[in-house]
C-alpha cells in the first residue's frame, strides 16, 4: 500500500488528497464506499458529504477517473508535509494492517521524527497498541510527551504507559494472608470454572455467576477470583 | 518498616513478604504462582507472569472495579497465551500484600480485555513484567513458598 495524489471532488470543489493504493487499486475507486483511508491536508479532521471521487494514478498522470461514493466520508488528517506523501508513516500503517509487529518495529526504526507533530505521535502510538508492539507504545507515548508537554492526549498515553511507580504502605502487615493461601493452595482445584469469595481462609461462598459473590455478605472485604477450569 | 532481604551494603532488597501457591491456572500440567493482590483496591489472586506484558485483569472481575475504570486507552491488542485480545489499557494502583514486613502499592499499566462474542476467558489474573514487575525486586523461596517484593529506588 503507498501513498499517491488524488483529487477528491467535494460538491463543485476539487480538493487535493492523499489516497492509499491497495493491491493495484485504489481502495475509494474499487469500493466507491470505504475511503477511510484518505488524508487530509494539513492537520485536522474534517468531516465530508461527498458524490463523486476523483484520483489519478501515478501510472496514469494528468489522467482524472471518478467514481461515485454515494456515502458520508471522515477522514482523520495526520500532519502530512503538503505537496509529499508521508512515506514513513504509510509504512508504519501498511505494518499495522498486516499485523505484523516485526515489521511495524522495523518502519519504526526507520522513521525520522525530528520533525514530526504531536499527531503523528499519538497515531504511532496507537497504531503500536492496536498491532501489539508494547514497547514501542510506551517509547513513542513518552517521547511525544516530553517533546508536546501541553499535549492532553500525549499526557494520557504516557501517564497510562509509564513505568510503574511504587510506593511502600506503612500499614501492620496482614497474618490472615497465610489463611487465604492456604485454602487456594489446598481447596481451589474443587471449584474449578467457579467464581469463589475467601475471607481468612474461609471459604464464604461460590457461584459460576459472578454477580452472585456480590450477594454474599462482607463479599468486598473477600479475596475473589475465578477458578479457571 | 522492615527490611527483610538486604544487599550486603545494607540497602534492602525486599521490604515485604507473602505466600505464594502453586496452581495449574492455565495450562494442563504447567505449574503456575499464584498470589494475593489487590487490583483497584480488590483482593484477587493472580499469576507471576515474567515474560508477560502489564497486569492482566480478568475481564469478569472487571466488572467488581467498575468505578475505577475511567479513561482509559482503547483498542489495544494484546497476545496471551498464544491468543490475541482486544481490550483496553487503565492506570490503577495494584497492592502486594504483605504478611510480613510493608505492603507495598504500585502504579500500574492494567489491561482489561474486551471479548469478542466467540471469546470466552478461561485464564486467571496475570502480573505482568513490563508495565508491573519491571519495577520490583523479587525473589522465590520454593522451600517456604515465598514471595519476596521491593520497591526498585524505595529506601
Amino acid at each position: 500500500m503507498m501513498l499517491v495524489d488524488c483529487d477528491v471532488r467535494v460538491g463543485s470543489l476539487i480538493r487535493p488528497f492523499y489516497a492509499n493504493k491497495l493491491k493495484n487499486e485504489y481502495k475509494a475507486a474499487a469500493t466507491n464506499q470505504d475511503v477511510s483511508d484518505l488524508l487530509e491536508r494539513p492537520t485536522g479532521t474534517v468531516d465530508w458529504y461527498s458524490e463523486s471521487i476523483a484520483y489519478q494514478t501515478e501510472e496514469t498522470p494528468g489522467r482524472l477517473f471518478t467514481g461515485p461514493v454515494g456515502t458520508i466520508i471522515r477522514a482523520e488528517a495526520d500532519s502530512i508535509v503538503i505537496g509529499q506523501p508521508d512515506h514513513e508513516m504509510a509504512q508504519l500503517e501498511k505494518a499495522a494492517d498486516r499485523e505484523d509487529v516485526r515489521e511495524f518495529v522495523l518502519a519504526l526504526g526507520q522513521m525520522d521524527w525530528r520533525e514530526r507533530k504531536a499527531a503523528d505521535y499519538i497515531k504511532c502510538v496507537k497504531l503500536a497498541l492496536s498491532v501489539g508492539a508494547h514497547l514501542a507504545a510506551r517509547k513513542f507515548a513518552m517521547e511525544g510527551n516530553e517533546r508536546y508537554p501541553d499535549h492532553p492526549a500525549l499526557a494520557k498515553m504516557a501517564y497510562i504507559l509509564a513505568p510503574p511507580k511504587t510506593r511502600i504502605i506503612t500499614s501492620l502487615p496482614d497474618p490472615t494472608l497465610s489463611a487465604d493461601n492456604d485454602w487456594f493452595s489446598k481447596h481451589s482445584h474443587e471449584y474449578r470454572g467457579q467464581w469463589v469469595a475467601v475471607i481468612n481462609g474461609v471459604l464464604l461462598g461460590h457461584s459460576t455467576d459472578p454477580n452472585d459473590i456480590k450477594k454474599i455478605p462482607n463479599w468486598d472485604k473477600a479475596t475473589i477470583t475465578r477458578i479457571v477450569e | 518498616m522492615g527490611d527483610l532481604i538486604q544487599y550486603s551494603d545494607g540497602e534492602s532488597f525486599a521490604t515485604g513478604v507473602i505466600n505464594y501457591y502453586i496452581g495449574q491456572q492455565d495450562e494442563v500440567d504447567t505449574d503456575r504462582l499464584c498470589i494475593k493482590v489487590q487490583i483497584g483496591g480488590k483482593h484477587t489472586i493472580a499469576v507471576i507472569d515474567t515474560g508477560g506484558y502489564y497486569v492482566i485483569c480478568d475481564p469478569e472481575l472487571a466488572t467488581f472495579l467498575s468505578p475505577l475504570l475511567i479513561d482509559p486507552l482503547g483498542d489495544t491488542k494484546l497476545e496471551i497465551r498464544g491468543v490475541k485480545f482486544h481490550g483496553k489499557l487503565y492506570r490503577l494502583a495494584v497492592i502486594l500484600p504483605a504478611k510480613e514486613g510493608s505492603s507495598l502499592e504500585v502504579d500500574s499499566t492494567v489491561f482489561i480485555p474486551e471479548l469478542r462474542p466467540e471469546q470466552k476467558w478461561n485464564l486467571p489474573s496475570f502480573l505482568g513484567f513490563h508495565g508491573f514487575l519491571e519495577r520490583i525486586r523479587f525473589a522465590v523461596d520454593p522451600d517456604r513458598s515465598l514471595f519476596y517484593f521491593g520497591g526498585l529506588g524505595e529506601s
